[in-house]
């Protein structure tokens, strides 16, 4: 029983308030904002509670998540919206695999989990900086036939894909690391 | 014959390209089939999908491609159902279907002209400047509704339905269209008129 509040408390309502917000800020999202959890609450527990472990249900949330948006949020939800639901999985993945690097030293894993819990969330800290930096990016993407932009739109994009491509490795890395472990 | 000797450089640039790529596929320990099943989605998406984009110099050409490409075999070695989907949306990404306003979850839907999606853009990059904010406080002045309504369309972003629910003035959608349009107008022909007093 008391795994199953660890996992909930600690675990599952984090991890989707996390993503929850992360998207709001970023986006700027006013409307929605419960529908918008709902559905990340199920697609979360469905690709990752239900099929633990296995990258492909990873990948398919990245698609899941910006299918949401997609319905909810209609014309508003352009295509660089991928790249930014990568980052918070990036960043929940590499919280997860240090968890585990740590929790080989230490005996308390409820302390340890909170810890990582709090860390989810410091990057809030800077919250005001997300839709800034979302809006300067959008703004970057299309061609700028004035030139005014400071970086060409094929560049921006080919350093997105190659970040994202390179996510995608990583993410399967340390998912099989921790597998393993 | 002209032509063919016009377009020769570029085609031995791409077959090049071509065979640098299979190189480094098959350095990081993939096999040619595999190679092929990875480049033939990229490769045929950029060709049929709306303008790839391009570099003009060859140089920066290449070495992005090949840093794409390296990742998109790096990302591929996940398995091959994420190669080729990874391949796919990398090519996407690089036509001009990967444009914002121009990706559409069924397929192909175009790109977004409507006058409120213009309206949208130019009130995000010219936020705070004082052009709009004088428009902004005339339209508050001279109608305060069709403010109301200017301001939950673009700066709450709230849909057709919430806005009539909201104003009390207005009940029926329809003539929230009709009230963005006159709002539309004025807001070009004001843009107009700051362009003849500057030029003026």
């Amino acid at each position: 029983m008391s795994d199953i509040l660890i996992s909930l408390f600690l675990g599952f309502i984090p991890e989707i308030s996390y993503f929850t917000l992360f998207l709001i800020f970023t986006k700027g999202i006013k409307e929605k904002r419960i529908k918008l959890a709902i559905c990340i609450a199920v697609t979360y527990f469905l690709c990752i509670n239900v099929r633990q472990y296995e990258y492909l249900y990873y990948f398919a949330f990245i698609g899941l998540m910006f299918g949401i948006l997609k319905l909810l949020y209609k014309k508003e939800t352009q295509i660089i919206d991928v790249f930014i639901i990568s980052i918070p999985i990036f960043y929940i993945t590499l919280l997860s695999f240090l968890n585990l690097l740590i929790k080989e030293d230490y005996s308390n894993y409820p302390i340890i989990l909170c810890m990582n819990r709090i860390l989810l969330f410091v990057p809030f800290i800077f919250r005001k900086m997300f839709n800034k930096f979302y809006i300067t990016y959008k703004r970057w993407w299309n061609r700028d036939r004035e030139g005014k932009n400071p970086i060409k739109s094929i560049t921006l994009r080919n350093i997105s894909l190659i970040f994202f491509n390179i996510l995608i490795f990583i993410i399967n890395f340390l998912c099989l690391y921790m597998i393993e472990k | 014959m002209k032509k063919f000797l016009y377009l020769l450089p570029s085609y031995i640039f791409n077959i090049l390209e071509i065979l640098i790529v299979v190189k480094i596929g098959m350095m990081i320990d993939l096999s040619l089939t595999y190679i092929l099943i990875i480049l033939i989605p990229f490769a045929t998406i950029r060709l049929t999908a709306k303008k790839a984009c391009h570099y003009k110099d060859w140089r920066k050409c290449l070495v992005w491609t090949i840093l794409v490409i390296f990742t998109i075999f790096v990302a591929s070695k996940v398995g091959i159902v994420v190669g080729v989907l990874v391949s796919m949306f990398n090519a996407l990404v690089l036509t001009e279907r990967g444009d914002i306003r121009d990706f559409g979850l069924l397929g192909w839907k175009g790109k977004d002209n409507s006058k409120y999606a213009v309206m949208d853009e130019y009130i995000e990059r010219n936020k705070g400047k004082d052009t709009l904010i004088e428009f902004e406080e005339t339209l508050k002045r001279i109608d305060p509704v069709k403010y109301k309504i200017y301001i939950k369309k673009f700066y709450e972003k709230k849909s057709f339905e919430k806005i009539s629910d909201e104003i009390e003035e207005i009940k029926d959608q329809r003539r929230i269209t009709e009230n963005l349009d006159i709002i539309y107008f004025s807001f070009t022909m004001f843009l107009e008129m700051k362009k003849e007093l500057a030029i003026n």
